[in-house]
């Protein structure tokens, strides 16, 4: 008998730990901590300030209406004052909640990263974790800026010209503020060591346009942007035909979310979005060349048909992936309406990335970023 | 840049292969239950022969670039993410709800009195939205064959099943009393490769979409 028997504890070992959930040892930890520390320096090093939120908050701050947890997927739970609490199933609502509160007079763009556990509850039979780490950041427009070309602002020009908002103003919004979350992706990415990371880029607020376009009333338009956000083109196709008044305007806005490529694909866009999607390309265009002039490069393809979580995000919404991790890294966009349901309304877009996506993506590129001396933390 | 496809086994290889053939994507025909499971063709694609209830999964981690799975399976995997390029038109069939012949005052009776009708099946995904969206209690049996044995024998009053021509329903005493779906067979890919891949899946698409 062992002496843990002896005393009644029975074999520890063998302790079945509860689904979706592990301890991190020392060697995979002090991996963890290089990258998160790589990361958080390249956040750093483009202007960015760390920040912290608790793991959790009350459920209504935490789920929106728009949002894009759904919530079946909150770990809920009453704490003794009766409230209803929830752990935090992400970081973008946490930190909309923070700057409404502490930064809401900023009349400055504010910059923030983290790095932090985040929480979602799955079904049983899903090997998935319940618990893993984001780390990602948030660029949000000072006081003025409700950003955007289409969405709420209606029919006006591009986002940089309809923000009538302070200095620098524009450095949040529109393709600038775009391209400085897109570009900083990949330069987090790169420096976490996957220097091959691509972001597909699309833009909710084009397709939108597109289905207009084709006639497809607005009533309609929710169930066709939810089939082509969980990838069934076939479902989006046979809808938009069924729904538009437009057969040939139908056909272009089923070409357009099938249209990936390099960003010389834009031209063929332009022909299909026409009019309506036109300012939404200019952005485009002008976020793309943005991109090129702060990394040095252009890591981006163009994927149309790219609409996750359509009713959070306004315009820009990007994957970031890596050749060879059949999962995406992270990904973000521009969601200009959620910073207005927790103070004044400005401009935001932001991304996450998953540590323990970097760790695989890294560990399979034989970084060294990830590695120290064995058993050294 | 090459392809990983995956083919299913089972009732879909036979039209998966001819298609692929036919499109151009691949020049031999890899053997069903071959003891090579993964294998090079001439064409420069990788053909894998998976069992057709895993394909969503291999796409959705990437362990495939794109392949062929039934919309049945699509539909009951809660887990599947992939993108859904194409119909590519065989292998249709439908989803049911399927009960004895005759039954349908007793079930309906029945339901009044114990408050939930027990429906066998084996997609209980399928079934379950299917009568939750009816606002139905249903309480879900899952079985894994020979559906249509359990009304016969009292396990469940309705089987939700797939069915093309509705000979084993009508063998077996049972009419469809309403269709859920319309099933066929779709071409998927795995959402990183719709990205990083995406010429050579476009080529793919194009092919199949002729032919």
């Amino acid at each position: 008998m062992t002496a843990a028997k002896a005393n009644g504890y029975g074999d520890l070992r063998k302790a079945p730990m509860a689904r979706g959930l592990r301890d991190v040892l020392p060697v995979e930890a002090a991996d963890r901590r290089r990258l998160k520390n790589a990361a958080l320096d390249a956040f750093g090093a483009w202007g960015y300030s760390e920040i912290a939120t608790p793991t959790f908050e009350r459920y209504e701050d935490l789920v929106r209406e728009s949002g894009d947890r759904v919530a079946k997927e909150f770990f809920r739970f009453f704490d003794l004052d009766g409230t209803l609490m929830a752990l935090r199933p992400e970081m973008t609502t946490p930190i909309a909640r923070l700057v409404g509160q502490h930064m809401a007079d900023a009349l400055e763009p504010v910059r923030l990263c983290y790095a932090a556990q985040v929480f979602r509850e799955a079904p049983t039979l899903l090997g998935q974790a319940r618990e893993f780490t984001q780390v990602g950041a948030e660029l949000v427009g000072p006081l003025g800026t409700a950003g955007g070309t289409g969405g709420d602002r209606g029919t006006g020009g591009t986002g940089g010209g309809a923000a009538t908002g302070p200095e620098g103003a524009d450095v949040a919004s529109g393709p600038q503020g775009d391209a400085e979350v897109v570009a900083l992706a990949a330069a987090v990415a790169e420096a976490c060591g996957i220097a091959d990371a691509v972001v597909a880029v699309g833009r909710v607020d084009l397709i939108r346009a597109a289905l207009s376009s084709a006639g497809v009333r607005d009533a309609d338009a929710p169930r066709l942007l939810a089939a082509l956000g969980a990838g069934d083109l076939v479902a989006f196709e046979n809808g938009v035909a069924e729904a538009a008044q437009d057969a040939a305007a139908a056909r272009a806005a089923a070409e357009l979310v099938r249209l990936d490529g390099p960003p010389e694909a834009l031209s063929r866009a332009r022909e299909l979005a026409g009019a309506a999607g036109a300012p939404m390309l200019d952005e485009l265009e002008a976020t793309l060349d943005l991109v090129g002039e702060r990394l040095g490069r252009v890591p981006v393809r163009l994927h149309f048909g790219m609409v996750r979580d359509f009713g959070y995000y306004t315009g820009l919404v990007f994957d970031a992936v890596a050749p060879g991790l059949g999962t995406r890294l992270g990904g973000g966009g521009r969601y200009d309406r959620l910073m207005g349901e927790f103070g004044p309304p400005r401009a935001a877009a932001g991304f996450a990335l998953g540590l323990e996506r970097l760790m695989q993506a890294a560990a399979a590129r034989g970084s060294t970023i990830t590695r120290g001396s064995a058993g050294v933390p | 840049m090459s392809l990983r496809i995956g083919i299913p086994k089972g009732v879909l290889y036979a039209d998966t292969v001819r298609a692929l053939l036919e499109a151009g994507i691949i020049t031999e025909a890899p053997a069903e239950n071959g003891r090579q499971l993964l294998v090079k063709d001439p064409s420069g694609n990788e053909l894998l022969t998976v069992r057709a209830t895993d394909v969503p999964t291999y796409v959705t981690y990437g362990g495939l670039d794109v392949a062929v799975a039934g919309k049945d399976v699509l539909m009951e995997d809660a887990n599947a993410d992939v993108v859904e390029l194409l119909d590519l038109g065989f292998g249709r069939c439908r989803f049911v709800v399927a009960e004895p012949k005759g039954r349908d005052e007793e079930t309906r009776e029945l339901y009044g009195h114990l408050g939930q009708v027990r429906v066998a099946t084996k997609y209980p995904n399928v079934a379950q939205a299917y009568y939750s969206a009816r606002g139905v209690q249903a309480e879900i049996v899952q079985l894994y064959g020979s559906i249509e044995l359990a009304p016969l024998t009292g396990l469940a009053q309705q089987i939700v099943d797939l069915s093309s021509t509705g000979r084993t329903l009508t063998e077996n005493g049972l009419v469809v009393v309403d269709v859920i779906a319309e099933v066929s067979a779709r071409l998927i890919a795995n959402r990183s490769s719709a990205i990083l891949k995406s010429d050579e899946i476009a080529a793919l698409v194009g092919a199949l979409s002729r032919g």
